[in-house]
This record gives structure tokens, sequence and C-alpha cells, in this order.
């Protein structure tokens, strides 16, 4: 479809229009074949249909010894197609005895999945079009220039004519799809992550020879990370020890670093808690994610011009990655705003560092307090009338004269969430200055007719 | 005949003052370049937002109202901080560094944060205070104050740091001592010096009689009203915030009622906004001309004002 005519037919705030950016599609492309070595080890980038400006859109695998694995052919297809399905991708999934047959099948098939299975090569392929053989637009339009539209139609003519009319590449083509011809893919090759290892010559239950080896190595893999012009995101250190199996030590990082002063300040309260065991034989490290650092000097040349992570920056991220490593992660928070109008949900911790959620959510109106208790503190409340203004409350053993109340101020549950029990989660809230000036958010829960403190204003 | 004492002279006044003061400086990198110190008004017109600005250990009471901290049973396991104040000085120090972060230690110390966000919101316009606010939960065990103590003492020392809100619950002389050595900037080096850090300390009004080391002592008490039983009236909330201790405000002769009144402002905070104005309790009183000065960072312990030994009245001036 046309741009012009999708304008036309849709509502213009839903026709996004984004810049066609062949080398992000490559890169893409590249990412999510090193994320299908997770079905096989021989994976390759196919660009046989880049033609002119056209990305390549393909992925082709190897199989051969693969399907066993994960239950049959038909199950690892179910689990590509599903897996894909979850990162956002559309796709087209053929297996075959033959690339050039799963090509085909995957892009002309009239099924998303498809298996096809080594006799049925040239029945599946017979009703293809010829464009299905990978082969130019030059070569489709003189074939049907001669009223050659299908595959089937192809093979019946005889193959001795074919070369000298269309060229050697038709026949090639053919006789790949049908398996009379080897092809060859050229597999991705990812780097693999920066590693280094140090075996010692007997197990050692020395700490302090274990802290020095381990510094060493951070030497070596730092300088290792220098070469590549990379930091380490996250560091795996395996303590291989004689009589148990090994110990695995990880730090995660909030920027990539390759200080080793600050990795070992990472690691070394780690390194203490390790259980030893009868001893250490070997020591092992290794960058599990890595990500690119711009060289010292090139930061230095261009600190104006680039937004770089300033100094302050770069502190602010191995000050959490410290406090992280050295408390958990679960206990350096991070606040983010919901859409929500109940107080307890219109806000959520998330571990700091971590990429926001982006959700829309805005400044409350209202007024709230500046303590949300946890846990909802029961307490006695004397209201003149059932749904009046507070007149005394009885809080944690002080019986408080109310100077002022505010309210009700009714919060619906939301009713969009079921409730596991089915009841009324509704829940009126009443904002009261007790007679010594401190002010208390009071909310009766509707259903249970109870009253509890929620929050202060402290 | 020539003697071999030497006659000096007398001894000269700048001199003397030199001398006195690089000794007072020693260990302190901002007196030792020799630089003025730094003027932060007269004690008519002190700024409570600027002496919070100024790195160094600022210690909070209370948050109780005076009348109701008699010997109540449980009072001393609830205790909650004085977060509404607390976070309307972090809001105004992020706000005016930008770049910088909050951080707030232990989870009783850890505002509502939509509320932190309006909060922010009526001071600078954003909500950038939540967004650079990390919350830190060290609560978990024995060891939960020394957890506590490492944590500000990072914190503290790191450069992206604006402002460190915290649980000082149960904090000795010595840990207050380390806290405010790091939040002045002063490293034990001496080398390189950085700019102080202020440090935001909550601890319960039952703590105000143990030693300390803070820069500063504030007290934070609820403002009670009078009045009777009224509906759908809301009216803004009213804190007595007082500065029990400040190191370095020197005091002239000033008459004693005046001398209260100026350590002494009281808190609003605008229902519809959430927005915190203090205002000083002795405006009226103040006469101006007043001698006592605040100087950053020259202490002379006979003299700093310290009033935290005495029993002072929280009713409202």
């Amino acid at each position: 479809m046309e741009l012009a005519r999708a304008r036309a037919l849709f509502d213009p705030d839903r026709v996004r229009l984004e810049q066609h950016d062949p080398a992000r599609d490559r890169t893409a492309l590249r990412r999510l074949a090193v994320w299908a070595q997770r079905f096989s080890p021989v994976v390759a980038v196919d660009d046989t249909s880049s033609e002119g400006d056209m990305s390549p859109d393909g992925l082709l695998l190897d199989l051969s010894g693969c399907a066993p694995t994960w239950g049959g052919e038909g199950r690892l297809v179910e689990a590509a197609m599903k897996h894909l399905q979850r990162l956002g991708f559309n796709a087209r999934i053929a297996t075959g005895p033959t690339f050039g047959c799963a090509w085909a099948i995957a892009r002309f098939g009239d099924r998303n999945a498809s298996i096809v299975e080594i006799d049925d090569v040239r029945t599946a392929l017979a009703p293809m079009p010829i464009a299905a053989l990978r082969v130019d637009s030059k070569t489709i339009e003189q074939l049907a220039h001669v009223g050659i539209e299908r595959v089937s139609q192809l093979l019946d003519m005889p193959r001795a004519t074919l070369p000298s009319r269309f060229g050697e590449t038709l026949l090639l083509r053919l006789d790949q799809a049908l398996g009379h011809a080897i092809e060859t893919i050229e597999p991705i090759r990812p780097v693999p992550p920066p590693r280094v290892e140090r075996v010692f010559d007997g197990p050692t239950d020395r700490i302090e020879a274990i802290e020095h080896t381990v510094r060493e190595l951070l030497e070596q893999i730092t300088h290792e990370f220098a070469r590549r012009g990379c930091g380490a995101r996250c560091l795996d250190i395996e303590l291989l020890r004689s009589d148990l199996g090994p110990e695995r030590l990880s730090v995660t990082l909030g920027l990539p670093s390759r200080s080793p002063k600050h990795l070992w300040q990472l690691i070394r309260p780690k390194l203490e808690r390790a259980h030893l065991g009868f001893g250490v034989e070997a020591i092992r490290m290794e960058a599990r994610a890595v990500a690119p650092i711009r060289h010292e000097q090139a930061e230095h040349a261009h600190a104006s011009q680039e937004a770089s992570p300033s100094e302050a920056d770069r502190a602010w991220a191995e000050l959490l990655d410290t406090l992280g490593n050295q408390l958990g992660a679960d206990r350096v928070l991070h606040a983010e705003l919901r859409a929500s109008h109940l107080p307890e949900r219109a806000f959520r911790m998330g571990r700091a560092g971590e990429a926001p959620e982006r959700v829309q959510a805005g400044v409350t109106q209202g007024d709230r307090p500046t303590v949300l208790f946890e846990h909802p503190d029961p307490v006695d409340v004397i209201a003149l009338t059932p749904d009046g203004p507070v007149h005394r409350v009885r809080w944690r053993g002080e019986d408080l004269a109310v100077s002022a109340c505010t309210g009700p101020e009714r919060i619906g549950s939301e009713w969009w969430r079921s409730q596991e029990d089915g009841s009324d989660r509704s829940r009126d809230y009443f904002m009261v200055d007790v007679e010594d000036g401190r002010r208390i958010w009071i909310a009766r829960s509707i259903q249970r007719e109870r009253w509890y403190v929620h929050g202060i204003w402290a | 005949m020539r003697t071999g004492v030497r006659d000096i002279g007398g001894p000269s006044p700048g001199k003397l003052d030199e001398l006195r003061a690089s000794i007072a400086g020693l260990g302190r990198p901002e007196l030792r370049s020799g630089a003025p110190a730094r003027r932060l008004g007269t004690h008519a017109s002190l700024d409570p937002w600027a002496i919070l600005a100024q790195g160094g250990l600022h210690e909070w009471f209370g948050g109780d109202p005076e009348q109701s901290r008699s010997s109540k049973l449980g009072r001393e396991v609830f205790w909650l901080p004085p977060l509404t104040i607390l976070s309307a000085c972090a809001a105004r120090i992020v706000g005016t560094n930008p770049g910088r972060h909050a951080v707030w230690i232990g989870s009783r110390c850890w505002p509502y944060p939509p509320t932190l966000a309006r909060q922010c919101h009526a001071v600078t316009g954003t909500q950038a205070l939540l967004d650079r606010s990390v919350f830190i939960d060290t609560d978990t065990s024995r060891s939960a104050r020394a957890k506590r103590v490492w944590a500000i003492e990072l914190a503290v020392r790191c450069a992206g740091v604006g402002v460190v809100v915290a649980d000082g619950s149960g904090l000795s002389m010595a840990e207050s001592r380390r806290i405010q050595l790091a939040a002045t900037g002063s490293s034990s080096s001496g080398g390189r010096s950085r700019p102080g850090t202020p440090v935001l300390i909550a601890r319960p009004d039952s703590e105000r009689r143990e030693l300390s080391a803070a820069r500063t002592r504030w007290r934070v008490c609820p403002l009670a009203r009078s009045g009777t039983h009224t509906q759908n009236q809301s009216r803004d909330q009213g804190w007595s915030v007082e500065l029990l201790r400040c190191k370095g405000l020197r005091l002239a002769s000033a008459p004693a009622s005046v001398r209260e009144g100026t350590r002494r402002w009281t808190a609003r905070r605008d229902h519809a906004t959430g927005h915190i104005t203090l205002e000083s309790s002795a405006r009226a009183e103040s006469d101006g001309g007043l001698a006592a000065r605040l100087v950053g960072g020259s202490v002379t312990p006979g003299r700093s004002v310290d009033t935290s030994h005495r029993q002072s009245s929280a009713k409202p001036a």
C-alpha cells in the first residue's frame, strides 16, 4: 500500500512514518542471529534477498542434529515462533532438507510455520513462483516472457537448455533447492566474551593468595577490555574447588567499567564471604556482558562535543554498584509514579539503575500524606453520624480530640482488577487534624466497616 | 653589647589573628586556602535554607508534639522523622544543583513518592527530585546501624550526590564525627578538597541529649491548634522549627528574647500545592543591626550556640 493511500484510509494519528534505515536493520538482524544461536550453533544472516536497497530479512539455521534436543522439529519451530512473537516479530518459519527449499516455503508457502520432509521437496516446490528460487528479477522477467511462472513448469523443461538461455545461476539455484548441489552458508561468529583463567599448582585455601590472583586476573581482563574498547557490565568469577562444585561470584554494574580498582571494590566483599572448601584449584574470570566505552584520549578530545558520562555520573553509577553489591540489588531502589488513584498503587519501587517503565503518570493533584504506612494501622474512631466527620480518635493507646476533619474522599477499588474474593475495596478517606497538631489520614473500609490510619503528614 | 635576645617588638595583632586562623584551619580545607569565611547573614535574618545547603551533618529531632512526648508506652518504637520539612530541604538542594542526586537511607526515611514529586513540583516545577532519588533499605539485621553509617559515608563521598537524608537513630558520637568529617569534604589524606554535601539526619526526640558532632541541630514540632470541630475546612498545616545548635554562629549582645526568637521559625505547608514556607517567628521583634553572624566553618566551642542542654519549650511564639 502506498503511503498516500494509507494516510487517506486511516486516522492520521495511527499512521506512523519512519525513515528506512538499512544499517539499523542489518544490525538488528545480526543481533537476532546471535539470539537464534539458542536453536542451532550454525546461524547465518541470509543476504540473497538483499537486492538494491532492500535489507536482508531472513536467517538461515542449520538444524542438523539440533531438533532432538527440542523434542522434534515441530516443537522447535513452535518454540521459535513463540519466542519471536514475544520479541515483537511477525515471523514465517519453514524447515526443509535444503536451505533453498526452506527459503522458498518460508516466503511463498501458505502457512506461517511449515515443515517439509525429505521426500516432499519436489512436490512442495512445484507450485511455487519462480521468485522462490532466489534468482534475480531479470531472470524472472525473461522466464515470464516465455510463459514460465511456476517452478513446476521449469522442472518440466529439458535441463540442458536452461543455462544457455537463462544463465548458470538459475540451474544452480534449482539444484540447490532440490538438494542436487551443495550450498554453504557463512555462519556468524560472535566474539567470545573476555575471559582469563589461572590454575594453581595445587589446591589452596589461603585467602591472600586468592585475593592476589584475582587482582592479577582483574588487571589482565581490564587490559583486554581496553584493547577491545569496552567495559564490563557483568563480571563472573568462578572458584574451582577441589572437593565441591565451583563457587560462582557475580557482580553487575550500572555503567560499563574497566577500572580494576572499582571492580576490585565490588568483588572483595563477595570474595571474603566465599566458601573455599578444601582449597581452590583454579580461578576463572569472565565478563558475561560488556558494553563499549570510549577511549580515554577520545573522551578528552571531544569532551565538550558529545554527551559522554561526566565524572559525577560515573561516580554515581559506581556508588549504586557498590551499594547494590553490598546490600543486595533489591535494597537499592528507585521510585516511579504509576497512573492509579489507589494510594498504595500510585507508585512502584524498582531496582535503581534499571530503565524505568515510562508510565504516563502525572503529579497527583490531591493532597497526600508524606508517609504512607505499608500496613494500615487499625484505629478506633468516634463519629457522630455514620458518614459524618471524625470526632475523636483512639490511636496507639492515645485518646485524641479532633480539631478539624476534611472528607470523606472516596477512593473506589479498581474494577478492572479482579478481586480474589470479589469484595469491594472502596474506602473513604478523612484528613484529620488532631489537637496536638498532627495531621493523619484515616480510611474507613466501606465493606468491613473498619477504620485505619493509612498515612501521616509527618 | 648585643645580647642573644632579639627585640621582636610587641605582638602584632594582625599576625596573631592570622596564626589563629591557620591553626583553626588545620584539617579544614575550606579555611586553609585563606579565603575569607563566607558570611551567611546577620542573626536577625538567618536563612535556614542557606544553613542547610551547607556541607555537614544536620540533625533533626522530633516530629512529635511536645505534650505527648511524655513517657507513653510504645512511643519510642513509633517514631516518624519530620519528612515534610526534610523533603522540602532535599527538593531545594537538588533543585539548585542540577545533575546531583538525593539518597534516602533507611526505609523509615522514605517519603511517599507521589507526595515527594508534588513537593518538588511546587519548588522547582519539575519532578526532578523523584527521578534523581535513590532509596536504600538497610534495616535487616542487628548490624543495620553500621550499614546505615557505611551507606551514608559512601554516599556523602560520591561526587554525584547532592543531599543525603538518613535515619540516624542510635548514632554514636564517633559515628557522627565520621559522617561530619566526610560531609564537610575533608579527606583523611589532607589532599584535594571537595565541596561538602549536606547530610540531613533524622533522630528521635529522646536522643536530643546524646552528644554528636553535628554542625547544626534542629527540632520540629507540629503546631498545636486550638479550635473546635469543623468539617471540610482544610487549613494549612504548621510546624515550629527551632535551631538548637549551630556551630559557628556567634552571638553578640542581644536581648535574650530576641536571641530565642531568631532561632525559631514557623513552617507552613500550603494545602493546595504542597509548598513549604519558613517564616521567622521573630521578624516583628528584630530591630536589625545585631552583631551575631554565621561564619562558615570557624568554630569557637565556648561561644557556639548550643541550647540542646537546655529545656526549651516548643510552644509557638
